[in-house]
């Protein structure tokens, strides 16, 4: 949502709420009637996720309001009145230290009016929690030591966090005496006599228009009718008459705000002419969406089918295919099975394997991490995930290396500078890190700017650039919108810094925009859910991250219509290109990291001689759509090509990109004598079922969970890490919830 | 004498709480939409009263209350902000739209109106009937635009863009 957009959609919020928040106005009118207690009203903020100045804030006037109590039980002991009130006036300096090195939004003339309104500030304090709401005390010395003696010390100094600043300041004055007499505030509400001529007749026309109008003037007027429950606001019923006839509104799901592009699966399509017999795509080496899920699932939510992109979910496992050993930076493997849900067709799976560095190859590498500390981070899947997981990554550094911190939340700053990563430099950012506290809102735009400056003034040329977004995807002031910021990304790529998204969180996840923002932005996005997950993408997968080895890689496949009757590419839906964009270099596409495996899934109906779908003829006027077809290889046992283009990390957009092929026929297998050679390639097929299950794929057959489960329990293999019998798992609860 | 005292001070007091009850809500709206913060903004703007209620003596009557009333709020989330150690990064550009915006609805009520959230249930039902389906769907009956489409038998993609012209056509009806 636009930014511009945001009044009207909290007011939209606000007006279903049904009416004025009770509760909002009794806590004003007790802050209003407590402000002679206050020292000022700055002090009053009783909030939460304040952040650290707040809580030092808080820590220090907790303790000065603890001497000060002592301070004055102790006068009041030695029945010394008069010199409770002298160590009060002192307490003022304190406090005007204080405000000094905490800034607020006091001004002097505040503080005038503050030290007018004197003399009760002593009770405040004295008086219990309880005492304080209930009712206002005389001001008088005797009633300071009876309420001292009444309640003991310890009582008397255990104020709230909140209270705990509101700290005495002056001696009495005559201004005392009305308090004692304004006992019965809170029960007045008629309305007063004005005195402020122009705002009092407005106010008493809406007033009487909101009578007469229906539903807003069905609300109660300020009335004292209290809620049962409205000492949680949260709780609160809604008021019945909002004009659309609501009522009691269930609770949102957390997960229900998260935001996901819609998913529009890929259809068959039969090559009966040169356009329809090409497919062409951008690589994906994103695995965001299958974390993304697994979280769903484990928790017992419901996945929403546009939260499922399946070449993420296949690109999530590890499958074995062989180092390059040709010119180009990654190698292609392809291979078929019968397809496990429709017997008749086939299963081509096109494997792409990024050449592995070793370490000491590796590049150095200028890393800026743009963490997200708004409020909405705060909770422990989110920022202090994040902390633990970072660690896993310093280890990788070496001193050559450079690591800056950008933070944003609201407004966004320089963490920490660029620092080489010796142990020093390590040490700075695990300290950095420690001290990183989420509050405040998201301002995401801020944010990329500031990193993206920092890293291009500590661009390393023949090294690594990249920013590391770590966020839970609610970007909303600057850069508003997916647009903005998907052309800052792009723009920065094309310069030689790319970027990966990590995503935290549920309930805010943005995946939509994530998604976005790595998918045409030589980037890549991935979904952070359990300190597992934060090694394997931050450990294993991000030193391939880093170094990319080949960008703008698309795939082009060309299938032979005397052998597929339609072909279907399974995933990759947002991912898709035209035939043409295939030998375009100015055509952005994705990137292939150092160690990166791709995988692409065709569903594949063999040729039987009979068109595919609706038998149609309009031969009359048109010719049959095929135009000179090169009949040695159409004729051949070739059921489909290959045709790659990539080019070098270095390369710009107007530099022409590298092309390479690989002819493929499909050799027919008897399922029953499959060996575990096509493990991965089995495996691959259950996760893409199990993806096209949960998105209700129409091409699903008679394919059920139960078939998921037993293909990818015969194909686990020796599954190492462990991903395999994870997913086995995810699949096996998610069948017992949807039986 | 004090009892003259007692009750200057209750009724204006009094007379302070009826603008908080007159303002609250829009003030919250606005605390929100700058902040993207519930509970934050919640407090700010409650701070923010307090506030005015401690310069209250000072406030020109001839004056918009409301547009002072942002003003702290402003002022509370820069400090705010502030606090929390960071550079300060509103977008003024931003912020000047939201207060013309606000300025507009403020009038509904100067103008001897109803005030905007009256305005407001007069728009929406004005809006056409696509669009206040999903208004009432999703800002009254809090669903998720996925459910919204669900029952709307539509996508979630196509009701965020009919939310959005909803948006748009309430914006503009606002200003009318």
């Amino acid at each position: 949502m636009k930014k511009e957009e945001k009044l009207i959609d909290e007011l939209l919020k606000e007006h279903a709420k049904g009416g004025d928040d009770q509760q909002f106005l009794d806590d004003v009118e007790q802050g209003i009637s407590e402000d002679f207690a206050l020292a000022n009203s700055d002090q009053s903020q009783t909030g939460k996720n304040r952040g650290i100045a707040w809580y030092l804030r808080g820590g220090v006037a907790a303790t000065l309001v603890a001497s000060i109590g002592g301070m004055i039980f102790w006068n009041t002991a030695k029945k010394e009145d008069t010199l409770a009130y002298q160590e009060v006036a002192d307490v003022k300096t304190l406090t005007r230290d204080l405000d000094d090195t905490l800034p607020s939004f006091k001004t002097k003339e505040d503080a005038l009016i503050v030290e007018e309104k004197v003399g009760k500030k002593v009770e405040k304090i004295l008086d219990t929690p309880t005492n304080i709401q209930k009712e206002n005390i005389s001001n008088k010395p005797a009633q300071v030591r009876k309420e001292l003696e009444s309640s003991k010390t310890s009582k008397a100094i255990a104020p709230t966090a909140g209270e705990s600043t509101t700290i005495p300041l002056s001696s009495p004055s005559p201004e005392v005496a009305f308090d004692s007499l304004s006992l019965d505030f809170d029960e007045s509400h008629g309305f007063g006599t004005g005195w402020a001529g122009k705002a009092k007749k407005n106010k008493k026309e809406e007033y009487r228009f909101r009578r007469s109008t229906i539903p807003e003037s069905s609300l109660s007027e300020r009335g004292r009718v209290k809620d049962s429950l409205q000492g949680d606001a949260s709780n609160m019923p809604q008021k019945p008459g909002s004009a659309l006839g609501c009522i009691v509104k269930p609770k949102r799901n957390d997960n229900l705000n998260d935001k996901y592009t819609e998913v529009i699966e890929n259809g068959f399509i039969a090559p009966v002419d040169e356009l329809s017999s090409l497919s062409t795509f951008a690589v994906d080496v994103d695995t965001a969406s299958y974390a993304n899920i697994r979280r769903l699932i484990t928790e017992g939510s419901t996945v929403p089918p546009h939260a499922v992109r399946i070449e993420e979910m296949v690109n999530y496992f590890d499958y074995k295919y062989p180092q390059p050993n040709t010119e180009h930076p990654f190698s292609v493997s392809i291979d078929s099975i019968p397809c496990p849900w429709q017997k008749d067709n086939q299963i081509v799976r096109i494997g792409i394997q990024g050449k592995e560095l070793i370490r000491q190859e590796r590049p150095d590498a200028n890393l800026v991490f743009l963490l997200d500390v708004s409020g909405s981070m705060n909770s422990s899947d989110k920022l202090p995930l994040l902390k633990k997981s970072m660690h896993y990554l310093l280890e990788e550094m070496t001193a050559s290396d450079t690591v800056s911190i950008v933070v944003y939340a609201g407004s966004s700053g320089l963490a920490l500078p660029p620092t080489k990563m010796n142990a020093i430099g390590k040490k700075k950012v695990s300290d950095t890190m420690d001290k990183l506290n989420a509050g405040g809102s998201t301002a995401g735009g801020q944010g990329i700017k500031l990193a993206y400056k920092v890293a291009k003034e500590q661009f390393k040329k023949d090294g690594v650039n990249r920013i590391i977004l770590a966020t839970d995807g609610d970007f909303n002031v600057g850069v508003s919108g997916d647009e903005a910021l998907t052309t800052l990304v792009k723009n920065n790529a094309k310069d030689g810094t790319y970027i990966s998204v990590l995503g935290f969180g549920r309930g805010n996840l943005n995946d939509s925009m994530m998604e976005k923002i790595t998918n045409n932005g030589n980037g890549n996005y991935s979904y952070i859910d359990t300190l597992k997950e934060g090694r394997k993408v931050l450990l294993e997968d991000m030193m391939g991250t880093l170094v990319t080895i080949a960008k703008d890689v698309k795939i082009q496949v060309a299938m032979n219509p005397n052998k597929v009757k339609a072909y279907r590419l399974i995933g990759y839906s947002n991912r898709a290109l035209k035939a043409e964009d295939f030998l375009n270099k100015k055509i952005d596409a994705g990137e292939i990291g150092s160690g990166h495996k791709v995988t692409a899934l065709y569903e594949i109906i063999p040729f039987d001689g009979k068109p595919y779908g609706k038998a149609i003829n309009a031969e009359r006027y048109f010719k049959p759509l095929e135009k000179a077809p090169n009949p040695a290889l159409k004729d051949s046992d070739e059921t489909l090509f290959v045709k790659l283009a990539y080019k070098k990390p270095d390369q710009k957009t107007n530099d022409e990109s590298t092309y390479f092929s690989k002819p493929f026929t499909h050799i027919k297998n008897d399922p029953s004598s499959m060996n575990t050679e096509f493990n991965d390639i089995r495996f691959a097929s259950s996760v893409a079922l199990f993806g096209m299950l949960l998105t209700n794929s129409e091409y699903t057959g008679d394919a059920t969970l139960e078939d998921v489960i037993n293909l990818a329990k015969s194909s686990k293999g020796t599954d190492g890490k462990g991903y395999r019998e994870e997913f086995i798992n995810l699949a096996t609860k998610h069948s017992k919830k949807h039986p | 004498m004090i009892e003259n005292v007692v009750k200057m001070t209750r009724s204006k007091k009094e007379e302070f709480m009826e603008l908080v009850q007159t303002h609250h809500r829009e003030l919250l709206v606005y605390a929100r939409a700058i902040t993207g913060e519930g509970h934050l903004s919640k407090d700010i703007a409650q701070d923010s009263f307090v506030v005015a209620w401690n310069n209250f003596e000072k406030f020109d009557v001839s004056k918009n209350f409301p547009s002072w009333l942002r003003g702290i709020v402003r002022n509370k989330w820069k400090e705010h902000l502030r606090r929390s150690k960071r550079q300060v990064a509103l977008d003024d550009d931003i912020l000047e739209i939201m207060e013309v915006q606000m300025l507009s609805w403020d009038q509904l009520r100067t103008d001897g109106g109803a005030g905007v959230f009256i305005k407001l249930e007069a728009c929406v039902s004005k809006l056409p009937e696509a669009l206040a389906e999903v208004v009432k769907l999703f800002y009254y009956d809090e669903s998720s635009t996925e459910e919204a489409a669900a029952k709307t038998d539509s996508t979630g993609a196509a009701v965020r863009k009919r939310l959005e012209r909803a948006r748009t056509a309430l914006k503009e009806c606002l200003k009318k």
